[in-house]
């Protein structure tokens, strides 16, 4: 019953709230009020928005050393997610058989663990330099930390489901991949799409002025 | 909720569009900003975090922009944006953020952090939580055209002695000319000789140019402030007296923000464009340079670094040109190990010097600019703004750091090829340059004499700051400058400055020099009496009522 329920309804119900606020929310950016520039540009706009839209993976070399932990535990936590997501067999499978119709090189296990244990460490120190640095722990709101709660126990869950003999450490992977994917766009999340719109934004500004941001 | 915090929640509101939709979206709360912001860096104090100091706005959007806000309100959960708020982000956002933009250079995520905090800006001064010297300043912009009050009788003074000098004439309110020159309040009270390069400049390169009687005044209170209506009124008298002059451009002064504020946020304030271009001074002068309008002599050969202007060079676009400029008439140039787009401010930018009460914090930060010069073993530093070269000199002398600062285009100035036109007194006003003018070439400016320009260096090795000194800093007016010069004219107590006669005390600052000229001592002695009665509570009531000391 349960069981049905999440990879029933709760499940087309899930995507369906990702999908909806993920183009609710590129819409309002887009169509959203703007307030035009009156000031006759020195440079365009357009390269300096895709310029920024690039150059901010980077991080200046004069800052670097100031921000060691969170670039090393950024990348790390980004490169190993991105990897989980998108090149761990069972998610190109279920990618393949329900969505693409096509598959594409995955990792191999022990590819896997390493991807997973790089994301995790990841993690970890991010949400430990949440807890401890006194600037993070001042700003941070509750929905940083539920937001790498859920992060967390939805990467958890995915290394249980490798046991793919219990059916129901994949339902409970699943399950808060649910929760994941209905808690998203309602969060700071959302910044894995909103970051292009925002450099773009800051890019193009920046851009006009004939200023490499 | 009351009048004056629905009228700041009403202008955040106001502020927010796509952009703001954007960058609070993305916002993870990482802190990398707090390490680019000298405010922080310098007080460890997180509560300076640059994207802390939007937190305002941030409320507004979350409660009535986002799902979770709304329902959060409905339910009762949210702590909606209320007047101890405004009041706690008033000496953040104003006394703790010189607007610099270090933090919109490094956000991962791309948030223009700057642009957010004067969104913030706007929405405190709405609510009336802004610095009483900043409204003070805006409201004497408003009525006698410029923040330090009615100047003009003080431009036209220097004027004529720059004409005595120079055997030029400045030329004022002139019709068709190419280019309406402004200037910051600062460059005519602080630093004329500003004045006198361009007169020479513009002589010397043969460009028809004109000063606006009724608009010569480039500093935008209103922007510092966060005052747009005030920031367009402004604008509009600028651009009114252009058009009624019928020039071309319009060149901006050195000073940064008075060239964001008349190049970059002018038309958006008044909601228009303009007739007319509008150039920085750098720029008209390095193009003056390259077309080979200006001939330069000489070479600085003293170790000498250039400290970029923020509004100028990271948020204005103009990097090249005094880097090339300076390039043309030094040759022992150092760069900050952070320079360019991304040098530390001074700390006294986006209004920071003009609020007395943030004299404390602004010499405070200054030791990162500090570091920076400590690390090159500078003997000379140049800048091309003048609110920036008064920080510095502040932050100079507070840390007893003799290196003269140097304006730009005052340095190019000095290294004109001479022409005999232009060195003959009876030269007259023509414009016209002379290429085969007879080349002097001039000694460098940077010398022994211009290395000592501190007024009261020569008295600071005899100082020595006694137990029985009071703290004269805690009178209203005074800051560490002033303090020192007071002491060292013999003025070391609340007692002494007590019992000081007015005219004593402005003599003591006109002899200090033209900087301090404009500083009012009449109510000095009255508070000294009180801090010497130990009437500390009266003290802070009367300073409450005043403004600036006076």
């Amino acid at each position: 019953m349960i069981a049905n329920f999440i990879d029933g309804p709760l499940w087309y119900f899930s995507q369906a709230v990702f999908a909806i606020g993920i183009i609710w929310k590129i819409l309002s950016l887009i169509v959203g009020k703007k307030k035009s520039d009156l000031s006759v540009a020195r440079g365009s706009s357009v390269p300096g928005a895709i310029r920024t839209i690039f150059s901010r993976f980077i991080p200046d070399k004069g800052m670097a050393s100031h921000i060691k932990l969170q670039i090393i535990a950024g990348y790390l936590f980004h490169l190993g997610l991105f990897a989980l997501l998108f090149f761990a067999a069972p998610h190109v499978r279920f990618l393949d058989e329900n969505f693409l119709g096509f598959s594409w090189i995955t990792l191999p296990h022990w590819g896997f663990i390493v991807a997973a244990q790089v994301a995790f460490l990841g993690l970890l120190l991010l949400f430990l330099h949440r807890l401890m640095h006194q600037v993070t722990r001042l700003i941070s709101s509750t929905g940083d930390y539920l937001a790498s709660i859920i992060t967390f126990i939805v990467m958890l869950t995915g290394c249980l489901a490798l046991l793919e003999e219990f059916s129901e450490l994949r339902l409970l992977h699943r399950f808060s991949v649910e929760i994941f994917l209905i808690y998203f766009p309602f969060s700071s999340l959302m910044h894995a799409f909103t970051f292009v719109p925002s450099r773009a934004f800051t890019g193009a500004w920046f851009g006009r002025r004939g200023i490499k941001s | 909720m009351s009048e004056r915090l629905e009228r700041g929640v009403e202008a955040l509101r106001g502020q927010i569009d796509s952009k703001v939709n954007a960058f609070f979206s993305s916002c993870v709360n990482c802190g990398i900003c707090a390490e680019s912001c000298l405010f922080y860096t310098e007080t460890q104090d997180p509560r300076y975090t640059p994207i802390y100091k939007t937190e305002p706005l941030r409320k507004v959007w979350k409660e009535e922009f986002t799902f979770w806000g709304k329902f959060s309100k409905k339910l009762g959960l949210t702590k909606s944006l209320c007047e101890e708020d405004l009041s706690s982000w008033e000496e953040l956002v104003y006394d703790g953020c010189s607007m610099c933009g270090r933090c919109s250079m490094v956000c991962p995520v791309g948030i223009d952090v700057a642009d957010m905090i004067y969104r913030v800006k706007q929405g405190l001064e709405a609510s009336g939580y802004s610095p009483q010297s900043l409204v003070a300043a805006a409201d004497r912009a408003i009525e006698f055209g410029s923040p330090m009050g009615n100047i003009l009788p003080a431009l036209k003074a220097h004027i004529k002695h720059i004409e005595a000098d120079t055997g030029l004439t400045v030329p004022i309110d002139v019709e068709g000319v190419d280019y309406m020159t402004t200037i910051s309040a600062n460059e005519i009270v602080t630093f004329p000789e500003y004045i006198a390069a361009l007169t020479r400049i513009f002589h010397h390169a043969g460009v028809t140019w004109t000063i606006s009687s009724e608009a010569f005044e480039a500093t935008n209170s209103g922007l510092q402030l966060g005052d747009n209506k005030i920031a367009a009124e402004l604008i509009e008298r600028i651009v009114a007296a252009a058009e009624k002059l019928k020039v071309k451009y319009i060149v901006s002064p050195e000073c940064g923000h008075a060239y964001s504020a008349i190049r970059w946020n002018g038309p958006n304030f008044i909601g228009r464009g303009y007739k007319f271009g509008v150039v920085h001074i750098l720029e008209l002068l390095d193009e003056l340079y390259h077309d080979g309008r200006l001939k330069l002599s000489g070479m600085e050969t003293s170790k000498l670094t250039f400290h970029d202007p923020c509004q100028l060079v990271r948020r204005g676009g103009v990097d090249a040109q005094p880097q090339e400029l300076l390039a043309s008439v030094a040759e022992n140039i150092v760069v900050m190990k952070e320079h360019g787009r991304m040098n530390w401010c001074c700390g006294g930018g986006g209004g920071v010097s003009a609020i007395e009460r943030a004299e404390e914090i602004r010499i405070k930060v200054f030791n990162r600019k500090k570091s920076q010069l400590d690390e090159l073993n500078v003997e000379t530093v140049v800048t091309a703004c003048s609110n920036c070269r008064t920080v510095l000199e502040d932050g100079l002398d507070a840390n007893n750091m003799e290196i003269p600062v140097l304006g730009l285009t005052e340095l190019i100035a000095e290294h004109l090829v001479v022409s005999d036109s232009v060195s003959s007194k009876s030269a007259g006003s023509q414009p016209l340059m002379d290429a085969k003018s007879s080349a002097v070439s001039p000694v460098p400016v940077i010398t022994k004499k211009t290395m000592n320009t501190d007024k009261s260096s020569s008295s600071k090795s005899q100082k020595s700051i006694s137990d029985t000194e009071d703290n004269l800093k805690k009178i209203e007016g005074i800051g560490p400058k002033i303090e020192e010069i007071l002491k060292v004219g013999g003025i070391t107590t609340f007692s002494k400055l007590s019992t000081s006669q007015y005219d004593d005390l402005k003599a003591l600052l006109n002899e200090a020099g033209s900087r301090y000229k404009m500083h009012n001592p009449t109510t000095w002695p009255q508070q000294a009496e009180l801090a010497n009665k130990g009437a500390w509570d009266e003290l802070s009531d009367l300073q409450d009522r005043l403004l600036g000391g006076r």
